[in-house]
């Protein structure tokens, strides 16, 4: 057998061994958290353990991300007593979870290094988020086991809802953490304004959670505040993501250019044209950095060409001079009397 | 027909020695005999390139100009080190790395003149084709002898404002002592220059040929002057233009 093959052996095993692990690892959470059921729903909980087959998904891919859930959430019922296909379609459903959010790799999202890569990953997260949950409770409804009132707010709404919040809160700290996340200047600007939208919708949230389980709010008014809060979010976000690029499409512009220099290439410096139009601080900065290009490609012009043509340049009265000075030397007299003999011997060897 | 050769150069760092090694080996793989003596005594350096360890080397040309020694005495055969299986024959006369030598014979100098004597008895004692001297730079006394018995000059110059006028120096004074035969060596020269403007441009300004130019090569940097080029890469370009120059010079 030959050496790749076994180190895809390997890592196949590795990747199985983590899947499995983390599977596990969800299904337990699922097990503990199973106990504090979200107002007005029989089943489904606060947990924050979905971020496990999301997080496996976007590292692996979909199918481990699948494998991860899914198993998962069998498990979870299993250790509950209740047997691991009690809910098959739930299971699917958990599943599809780390399975769409395993497509990351397919959509440029699974290292994330520009404003659009962060925003692709936070639609598949929201996506991640919905549609297992929509077919999982489609299944619930078309089986006549619900109504529609009943499959949206009890089903539906607290899953979709308190999932997504978990997935946007702790998915782009743990690409940070593994180093997935590139804080490039744009992204930098992003987060900044998204960890504190996310903070405030959170605390909204689970402030809601906890005063209808007081019994103050109907469970309707709690999940149209939930998908309130969470529109604010998607809103907040898109604005903050093109506000961001805004702010950093100069600096980018700048660098892109930087680069080019270094590399040699002082034309096409068209992006930074427009940036210097503006009138702030980054106007002027391109402003300098076009004319230091100008000037630098002028003088490696100029240098170019000198070094392409030789040009001989002698003193010819130093040279004179200094040809009397040794030419005149008794040693140098003696010497050229001496020479055609010296070398006539070697001549005549 | 012993020839005499000299490669010289008006500055240091041009690649003279280089030169120097690089030419005997095309001559001796060519099946000459070869001399090579290293006459710049303040800094040797050419058994270095050649691969002449400084451990085997008991007499130099040191030696010789005190007295101490005949000048095949201090010559060393670098056939076996250097694996050469043909006809020709490979000697070098080394001068010594020794500070204390160097140091004596700078303090009490020598007598020039035994510098010719020495290179025509080498050249008898054993029946040398070719005697190659790799010179100090500059125009000293030395220099001068070697430049005057030689039948054949190649000046190497690097293409560098700090060389154009110590070149013409030298080749005025070469065509004073009326040597017969005089070219240059354009060595080093960066690749962003028109090889055929610099040669045209050289010979010109100096009225003397020019034999070749010589790219600034990174094999040759590589090869740290710890070897022969010629004997490493006998198939690289600059072996050809080393070649071409051998031609010329023995012509």
């Amino acid at each position: 057998m030959s050496r790749p093959q076994t180190n895809q052996q390997n890592k196949i095993i590795k990747i199985s061994a983590i899947c499995l692990l983390m599977g596990v690892l969800y299904g337990i959470a699922n097990f503990l958290s199973g106990k504090y059921y979200l107002p007005g729903c029989s089943f489904a909980e606060l947990r924050p353990q979905i971020i496990i087959p999301m997080f496996i998904g976007i590292i692996y891919g979909p199918l481990p991300g699948f494998l991860c859930g899914g198993l998962g959430d069998m498990l979870g019922y299993t250790i509950a007593g209740k047997g691991p296909f009690v809910a098959i379609h739930w299971s699917i459903a958990n599943g599809l979870v780390g399975f769409i959010a395993g497509l990351a790799r397919y959509f440029g999202a699974r290292s994330v290094d520009s404003i659009i890569s962060f925003v692709k990953l936070l639609i598949l997260l929201l996506l991640a988020s919905s549609l297992p949950f929509i077919f999982a409770t489609g299944i619930e409804f078309w089986q006549g086991r619900t109504s529609f009132h009943h499959a949206l707010f009890a089903f539906f709404l607290p899953i979709f809802i308190t999932d997504t919040l978990w997935a946007l809160m702790f998915i782009p700290p743990l690409m940070q953490l593994f180093k997935l996340l590139v804080v490039r200047i744009e992204i930098r600007t992003i987060l900044a304004i998204y960890y504190l939208l996310i903070a405030t919708i959170m605390i909204t949230w689970l402030s809601g959670v906890m005063i209808t389980m007081h019994q103050q709010l109907q469970i309707e008014e709690l999940y149209t505040l939930g998908t309130v809060t969470l529109i604010i979010l998607i809103v907040g976000i898109a604005v903050s993501a093109v506000s961001s690029k805004k702010i950093t499409a100069p600096l980018i512009s700048l660098t892109n250019a930087a680069r080019r220099i270094a590399d040699g290439h002082y034309s096409d410096m068209e992006e930074l044209n427009n940036v210097s139009d503006r009138q702030d601080e980054l106007g002027t900065m391109a402003s300098v950095f076009l004319k230091m290009t100008q000037a630098v490609a002028k003088r490696e012009e100029a240098l170019q060409k000198e070094l392409t043509t030789l040009k001989i340049k002698i003193d010819h009265n130093k040279q004179s001079s200094d040809l009397k000075k040794i030419t005149d030397s008794d040693y140098f007299k003696m010497l050229k009397k001496k020479a055609v003999n010296l070398r006539q011997y070697s001549d005549t060897k | 027909m012993a020839k005499i050769i000299s490669i010289h150069s008006f500055r240091g760092g041009t690649g003279k020695s280089n030169t120097a090694a690089n030419l005997a080996a095309i001559y001796v793989a060519d099946g000459y005999r070869v001399g090579v003596v290293d006459t710049d005594i303040q800094s040797p350096g050419i058994h270095v390139i050649i691969g002449l360890d400084e451990d085997d080397v008991t007499l130099t040309l040191n030696h010789y100009l005190w007295g101490e020694c005949a000048i095949e005495e201090a010559a060393y055969d670098l056939k076996p080190a250097l694996r050469l299986q043909n006809q020709g024959a490979f000697y070098l006369i080394p001068s010594s790395v020794n500070a204390a030598d160097i140091a004596r014979i700078l303090r009490d100098g020598y007598d020039v003149s035994l510098l010719s004597d020495g290179f025509n008895e080498f050249i008898n004692a054993l029946n040398l084709d070719i005697l190659i001297v790799d010179t100090h730079p500059g125009l000293n006394e030395e220099t001068l002898l070697s430049i005057a018995i030689s039948n054949a000059l190649l000046v190497v110059m690097r293409p560098d404002y700090q060389d154009y006028q110590g070149t013409g120096l030298t080749i005025e004074v070469a065509r004073e002592l009326e040597v017969p035969q005089m070219t240059i060596l354009i060595n080093k020269a960066p690749e962003t220059f028109d090889f055929a403007q610099i040669k045209k441009s050289v010979s010109i300004t100096y009225d003397c040929p020019v034999a070749a130019v010589i790219p600034h090569s990174n094999e040759m940097m590589t090869l740290a002057s710890q070897n022969i080029f010629a004997l490493r890469y006998p198939d690289h370009q600059i072996v050809d233009k080393f070649k071409q120059i051998a031609k010329t010079l023995i012509s």
